[in-house]
């Protein structure tokens, strides 16, 4: 099974944020999406699943899952295969965990919305894997960032969709818990999802993507391996830095060291 | 684990309340100046029978108490809809200027005249207001995002206002302009089986269409985005909740007048006892509504019997303060 773009493309008026942009993702792999703050990484996850329709957005090119086309799928259909994780933690009322993990089930559910034996049992286990059990009955708004973080992954994980888009899905979370959730959604993608995640975090991106794709400017101007992708030139280009490299116990790690220019 | 300890408190407090707006019924149906005992219920609806006492409760008692229950739900449910739909705990069935339109649509059959040749002209200009409000509504929310919409419906409110006071302005006569406010209250006197027959069924659909929309209320709580993404048709859920409020309210405001605070306050007094699930507090505020408009009903006839206070003014005098204290209470207190 595989979620194929091509040739994406999303303007507002005078101007293109995503430019003719195409990729595919594998069932069972984990991609990184990396560039600059404006590159286009969220809109490009949003146009994927066409949720991103401003007024004057104009959205050209193809989404096709197993070579169906997405735009002609239900929109629960496709809620049922491809999971999105906004970049946002935000929950109006006062909702407890539980029920925000819940909401994850909601394309699986029945109009009364009462959730089945085997539903429960999937929101128990996402609330386990993320850690998140003990905050069941706990209201969403007074987590701390990185609790709401998880919270909403195990949402996002509840659907079960061979597919999971997830914007920024470490960027408010502690070092433990970074590892965690990348250890996370690297299982996910064992267990056979397909994971597209944007990620600023270097380091994270050389140790546990399959592949990156490293964005500027609404184009896609590397992909591939991480080791071949974020090299010295690609984020100088990318992002204007000179990052500082290196191996330790055969990984590789990758810091931003200073910009390009000092 | 967690989720069936949840269920069994909410099918307590349905029940409950529906418990409730039985017995305030049954309270409702016994208030006035004349002894009508359940007999005369029985003979006046199952035997159709003529003599006075079965006369009052057919025609006084009964679309009386069936009004105020209805009325009350209308708000309660459509007020609880808006407040799920803009995700926003201040907004009422009015913002969409539904109410207002039929109120303007009744104050000019009173001041034409209209009303007095015809009893029924009122109520159906009513109707007729909310019904273009409706469709002006409905063109816009194909087109315009939730906050332009919103924007036009308070606009709408306004410009239903101006009119209105308008007519007043314009009135010559000092009893029309008396008939008019008094209108505008809000009240339940003097109203027959006919009122039932013209504003119920509208009222009952409107409430259908908002029960079908609730459960994407709650997908709505994560953002519009989000809700997008499992799969909520958000232009076809929109509609439906201004439809669905537009209906029920219009119908409500055309029978009775303008009655307020019922769908600001009822849902938010609710909302704590469902885990603040908005699909959850669709069918509670409901109840909730009829609740409470049947218990101002008869406290109005309790209090001052005769010359009647309106509806519309008791259940403002004491929503508002009771409404403020809730707030208040809220800011010092627990979590906002």
């Amino acid at each position: 099974m595989s979620l194929t773009i091509s040739n994406l493309t999303v303007a507002i008026p005078q101007c293109a944020i995503i430019r003719n942009v195409s990729l595919s993702l594998q069932k069972g792999e984990l991609v990184g999406l990396i560039g600059a703050n404006g590159a286009g990484k969220s809109t490009l996850l949003k146009a994927i699943l066409g949720i991103g329709g401003g007024q004057d957005k104009n959205q050209s090119g193809l989404v096709r899952l197993d070579g169906q086309d997405i735009a002609k799928l239900s929109p629960r259909a496709r809620a049922r295969r491809i999971a999105y994780l906004p970049q946002e933690h935000r929950v109006e009322w006062n909702l407890s965990v539980r029920d925000v993990v819940a909401l994850g089930r909601f394309a699986h559910q029945s109009w009364l919305g009462n959730p089945s034996a085997s539903c429960v049992k999937i929101i128990d286990d996402c609330m386990a894997r993320t850690e998140t059990t003990s905050l069941a009955t706990r209201s969403f708004s007074v987590l701390s960032g990185g609790e709401k973080a998880r919270v909403l992954l195990a949402r996002a994980m509840a659907g079960q969709t061979p597919f999971l888009l997830a914007d920024e899905p470490v960027a408010a979370l502690d070092p433990l818990h970074q590892l965690q959730v990348m250890t996370l959604l690297r299982q996910s993608a064992q267990n056979g999802q397909g994971v597209l995640a944007v990620i600023h975090d270097l380091t994270l991106a050389m140790r546990y993507m399959d592949r990156v794709l490293l964005m500027n400017r609404g184009e896609i101007i590397a992909q591939g391996p991480p080791q071949q992708v974020l090299t010295k030139e690609n984020l100088a280009s990318a992002f204007g830095i000179t990052p500082l490299a290196g191996q330790h116990q055969g990984e590789d790690w990758l810091i931003p060291w200073k910009k390009s220019d000092e | 684990m967690n989720e069936p300890n949840k269920t069994r408190p909410y099918g307590l407090l349905l029940g409950a309340l529906a418990l409730a707006v039985f017995l305030a019924a049954l309270l409702s149906l016994s208030m006035g100046p004349a002894a009508i005992g359940f007999g005369d219920f029985w003979r006046a609806v199952f035997e159709g029978a003529l003599d006075m006492p079965a006369l009052i409760a057919r025609e006084i008692r009964i679309p009386r108490m069936i009004l105020a229950a209805a009325i009350g739900a209308s708000l309660g449910l459509s007020g609880a809809a808006m407040q799920g739909l803009l995700r926003n705990p201040l907004a009422e069935p009015g913002v969409i200027g539904v109410s207002g339109a039929a109120a303007l649509g009744a104050v000019i059959a009173l001041y034409t005249g209209l009303s007095a040749a015809f009893a029924l002209a009122l109520p159906f200009m009513a109707m007729l207001g909310a019904v273009l409000a409706m469709g002006f509504l409905y063109i816009l929310a194909r087109r315009q995002p939730l906050s332009g919409l919103i924007l036009a419906g308070v606009a709408l409110a306004s410009l239903s206002g101006a009119l209105t006071a308008l007519v007043l302005n314009l009135s010559p006569n000092p009893f029309a302009v008396y008939e008019i406010m008094f209108w505008m209250m809000g009240s339940l006197s003097d109203r027959s089986m006919v009122h039932v027959f013209l504003g119920l069924p509208f009222m009952v659909i409107g409430w259908v269409i908002l029960l079908i929309s609730a459960r994407n209320l709650d997908a709505l709580s994560l953002g519009e985005e989000t809700a997008l993404s499992l799969g909520v048709n958000l232009k076809r859920s929109r509609a439906l909740v201004i439809f669905g409020t537009a209906l029920s309210v219009g119908a409500a405001v055309a029978v009775s007048g303008v009655i307020g605070f019922i769908g600001l306050v009822v849902p938010h007094i609710l909302r704590p006892f469902v885990g603040h699930r908005p699909a959850r507090l669709l069918p509670v505020s409901a109840l909730g509504g009829a609740l409470l408009l049947l218990l101002a009903d008869i406290f109005v006839r309790l209090l001052t019997p005769g010359t009647e206070l309106k509806l519309g003014v008791v259940t403002a005098l004491i929503g508002a303060p009771f409404f403020l204290w809730l707030v208040l209470r809220q800011r010092n207190g627990g979590p906002s």
